[in-house]
């Protein structure tokens, strides 16, 4: 049965615009001047200067982890731009940003999300947030969002309390990577008792050839208080690869919910090498809702570390793997606190020769009783030469603790598939209404205009071959 | 290493075919890389905790000879084995006694050591699964290979009551290698019982090496059912492979029983190579004390139309810790082969430990895989539904481990076992209990 008929397509974001006008120009490489030069032009103190130094010492003596190896083919580190600066400051109106980057939002339809549903946007372009706005009525309430440059100038005190607590530089090579040059990325920090109604949103736009975008992003929500995330990531296509290596660090004070969602279209040159972790404190829960796209090959587990009782963690992930891309996305959840629960649900697709991955851990550490845990992992192959893996792991070291890991792989059924004709309609419609059907559970998690969005992203071409 | 030298392996007796082979693979030693956990398939494992040094192998004159006493019985569950139609008994890694029906014999059928029988007779057959799959304890264990046993029924013969191998070793600081290689001819229908023991030191750091490997080659159209018990002594160090190579239309009904050991290690692998091949592959585990019992599986499907069937249950108490690690893989081309994977575990004490890592590797889109994994300790449900009806919490717990254990004995080839297997678990719960009674 031909399946040519579910489609994402051409990579429909791949424009790029001029670099000629950025206001740095920029150097490839990395060493201590190329740090020391972001952290002068960001006027940091001095403790921060530190803390990159200190990360890119980690960095270089990191040897690359041999599984991790395995994926990827030589990055030459010297070939990447770790720092380009498009515009000088950033502005809260999207009129005051340079014509063509105006347009480039326009397309991606931020400015119009932002007047519908979002309580805050940030817009990151290769290194700096170009664009910021808080409605209004957000600062009322003390809730603080703003790029992570800017944190790091104005409340000082609390970033230095928080970052690098729950992922540390010397975590894995590409967090000592991102410790050492990170630049842009959110900062948010929500007062206890605040629940942010609408979702506050990031948009990450790389536009230079041969760019690394390394974005930090710190989370706090204190006491009792809630925040929805969200974030989506673009590219233009270059014949070169692109290198996209985000931390994210989220801390979960007790009885605080966050939710953060990624919807990650890169263009099919970025490697998408990213490190996402939460500390969830006593009753606290943490949703990791990850879309997967794009991208070359992403290799992402989002984790939460569940350090209080009765926290939560789940993380809800669907991947699509087309020509030539590799989807190694999983999850990691450590139950460190007594009735600590967590659910992984993962879904992927994968098609034209396309892999997709599952890469999971549940830990359950002693003392964590009455701890529960539950993975399911389902994976559809639309054609003979694409491929999917599932290697979840569980480490159980507490008596009264109840894992559980379920997975499935298959094609779309030949029998749904006749059900479906014989009620009159193509072998195309009925395809994707199974598809579609296959990743419902995960789309209605998601704010409606995003399901909208993802949907819209898997794009159902109705008028392939039949085979 | 210093112990295991070509010196070593070359004065081990035998013919001059198994010599060679010997030779061949004592030479590769000094080059081998060790394993430690620092590899994927070694993780969890206590390898690092391995120190070959302390070890030698089974000098000539300690290997089994024809005319030794038999082995002993090696355990509650070899002694039921029930009725046989065939018996080796393998002594530190020779053959000390062989027998046969003489109906099966004039049909061809062969129970015999594999040493002492003709080289035509094991030619491309003897390594042919473990070579496909070799790791550093495959390469020594050919280079100290004495003999071990072969079963082999010819094309079309069907063999109705079990032929039963019981391999034995002792000494302690020894390292012995038993092999057992079974070759079904095309169509053959048969069943091998497969008993693992050793003798039970009281020093923990003296104990004895078991590096085993077992092979299974099924013709085209050939149903074998092999059932393997480890039942070794408390501080017996066991690294084993079992590898099975299953035709066209054939199938494998495959079950490991493991109880003892310190470390026990079993590499459970099946090569589904014909179109139709079938591969049912169960286990049952039980750890105390302090043992590790090691699983690592893979259900290798290289033709369409295969099917492939896991279940893997174990128990661990006190401070025993199990290790669950399968792969299902799918190569391309495999179309409509269909496999499941599970593995369930119960922990019953605090302090011990069961890991479990399922894995899938699909390279073809018109299949049907699933696997499930759990870890969890008895249900609460259970136990509040039974104490309700004046059941005794202990009881209680044995009735509910024997229930969780119910459906894979009843995948048992040989349903002798499942008698003696109830009573080796109930044995472990009942030590336990007793321990902890003592100490409170």
């Amino acid at each position: 049965m031909a399946v040519s008929g579910i489609d994402l397509g051409k990579y429909k974001l791949g424009w790029s615009d001029s670099t000629e006008d950025y206001v740095y120009t920029p150097k490839k490489g990395l060493n201590a001047d190329i740090v020391r030069e972001i952290s002068h032009r960001k006027s940091e103190p001095e403790w921060m200067i530190k803390f990159r130094l200190n990360a890119l010492t980690r960095f270089e003596r990191k040897p690359m982890l041999e599984w991790f190896a395995k994926n990827m083919p030589h990055i030459d580190f010297d070939d990447i731009y770790y720092y380009l600066k498009p515009t000088e400051g950033q502005v809260s109106d999207w009129d005051m940003l340079p014509e063509s980057m105006q347009r480039t939002y326009e397309k991606l339809g931020i400015p119009e999300a932002e007047r519908k549903f979002l309580a805050g946007v940030t817009a990151q372009y290769d290194s700096e947030t170009v664009y910021h706005r808080n409605r209004d009525d957000l600062a009322k309430t003390g809730v603080i969002f703003t790029d992570i440059d800017t944190a790091i100038r104005e409340y000082p005190e609390i970033v230095r309390q928080y970052l690098g607590t729950v992922i540390p530089p010397g975590d894995n090579k590409f967090a000592a990577l991102n410790s050492s040059v990170m630049s842009g990325g959110s900062f948010i920090y929500v007062p206890p008792g605040v629940h942010v109604e609408m979702p506050l949103q990031a948009y990450f736009r790389i536009n230079a050839e041969n760019a690394g975008q390394f974005e930090r992003t710190l989370i706090i929500a204190d006491e009792g208080s809630s925040v929805h995330y969200v974030e989506g990531c673009s590219a233009p296509v270059y014949s070169t690869d692109s290198l996209h290596s985000a931390v994210v660090e989220l801390i979960a004070k007790p009885g605080s919910r966050i939710r953060y969602t990624t919807i990650q279209n890169w263009s099919p040159n970025v490697y998408n090498l990213v490190t996402k972790r939460a500390r969830a404190e006593t009753e606290a829960t943490v949703e990791w809702i990850d879309g997967n796209l794009g991208s070359k090959l992403t290799m992402k587990y989002p984790a939460v570390v569940l350090v209080g009782p009765k926290a939560h963690g789940e993380v809800l992930s669907v991947a699509y793997a087309g020509e030539g891309q590799h989807q190694d996305a999983g999850a990691k959840m450590t139950h460190a606190a007594p009735e600590t629960t967590s659910i992984i649900d993962s879904k992927s697709i994968a098609k034209d020769g396309g892999r997709t991955s599952y890469r999971g851990l549940v830990k359950v550490e002693a003392g964590a009783h009455h701890s529960k845990s539950h993975v399911r992992c389902d994976a559809l192959i639309l054609d003979d030469h694409s491929r999917s893996d599932t290697w979840p792991r569980m480490e159980v070291d507490e008596k009264d603790a109840r894992i559980g890991h379920e997975a499935t792989v298959s094609k779309v059924g030949d029998d749904q598939i006749f059900y479906l004709m014989s009620r009159g309609l193509t072998e195309q419609q009925a395809t994707a209404m199974i598809v579609n059907g296959f990743i419902e559970p995960i789309i209605k998690t998601l704010p409606m205009e995003y399901a909208v969005e993802l949907s819209r992203l898997i794009e159902l071409n109705m008028e392939g071959a039949v085979g | 290493m210093s112990t295991f030298t070509p010196d070593a392996s070359r004065a081990l007796p035998g013919p001059d075919w198994l010599a060679e082979r010997r030779l061949a693979a004592s030479e590769r030693l000094a080059d081998l890389s060790w394993p430690s956990t620092d590899e994927e398939i070694w993780r969890y494992s206590r390898i690092d905790e391995l120190d070959l040094d302390r070890f030698s192998p089974v000098p000539p004159e300690q290997l089994g000879a024809p005319g030794d006493e038999l082995a002993p019985g090696g355990g509650p569950v070899a002694a039921e084995a029930g009725e046989r139609s065939g018996l080796v008994v393998v002594r530190n890694g020779r053959v000390v006694h062989h027998s046969l029906d003489e109906s099966l014999a004039a049909k061809g059928v062969q129970a015999c050591g594999l040493a002492t029988c003709d080289r035509a007779d094991v030619e491309g057959l003897l390594g042919a699964c473990s070579d496909a799959s070799p790791d550093a304890f495959t390469v020594l264990h050919d280079a100290f290979l004495a003999g071990g046993a072969m079963v082999k029924v010819p094309a079309g013969v069907v063999v109705d009551k079990p032929i039963v191998v019981l391999h034995w070793s002792e000494g302690e600081g020894l390292a012995s290698f038993p092999h057992t290689l079974v070759v079904a001819g095309d169509g053959a229908e048969f069943t091998v019982f497969d008993r693992f023991g050793s003798t039970d030191s009281h020093h923990a750091h003296a104990g004895h090496f078991v590096d085993a490997v077992v092979e299974l080659v099924l013709g085209d159209g050939a149903h074998v059912r092999y059932v393997s018990v480890q039942e070794h002594g408390p501080h017996t160090w066991q690294i084993a492979l079992q590898r099975a190579h299953v035709g066209r239309d054939a199938s494998l009904r495959s079950s490991a029983v493991a109880l003892g050991g310190y470390y026990a290690r079993l590499r459970t692998e099946s090569l589904l190579a014909g179109e139709g091949a079938e591969s049912d592959l169960t286990a049952v585990y039980f750890g105390d004390g302090s043992q590790m019992l090691d699983f690592r599986t893979l259900q290798d499907h290289a033709a369409p139309h295969t099917r492939s069937d896991l279940l893997f249950k174990g128990a661990v108490e006190d401070r025993a810790q199990s290790v669950y690690s399968g792969l299902v893989r799918i190569r391309p081309g495999a179309q409509r082969a269909t496999a499941f994977q599970t593995n369930r575990n119960l922990v019953l004490s605090e302090g011990a430990e069961a890991m479990s890592v399922p894995n899938l590797e699909i390279e073809a889109d018109d299949v049907r895989c699933s696997h499930a994994s759990t870890v969890g300790p008895l249900d609460d449900e259970q136990l509040y539904y039974l104490a309700t009806r004046g059941v005794p919490p202990e009881e209680a717990e044995r009735l509910i481990v024997l229930g969780f254990f119910d459906d894979v004995f009843e995948r048992l080839p040989l349903p002798s076992l499942v008698a003696p297997l109830r009573r080796s678990v109930i044995e472990k719960i009942e030590h336990r209990d007793a321990v902890a009674r003592a100490s409170a």
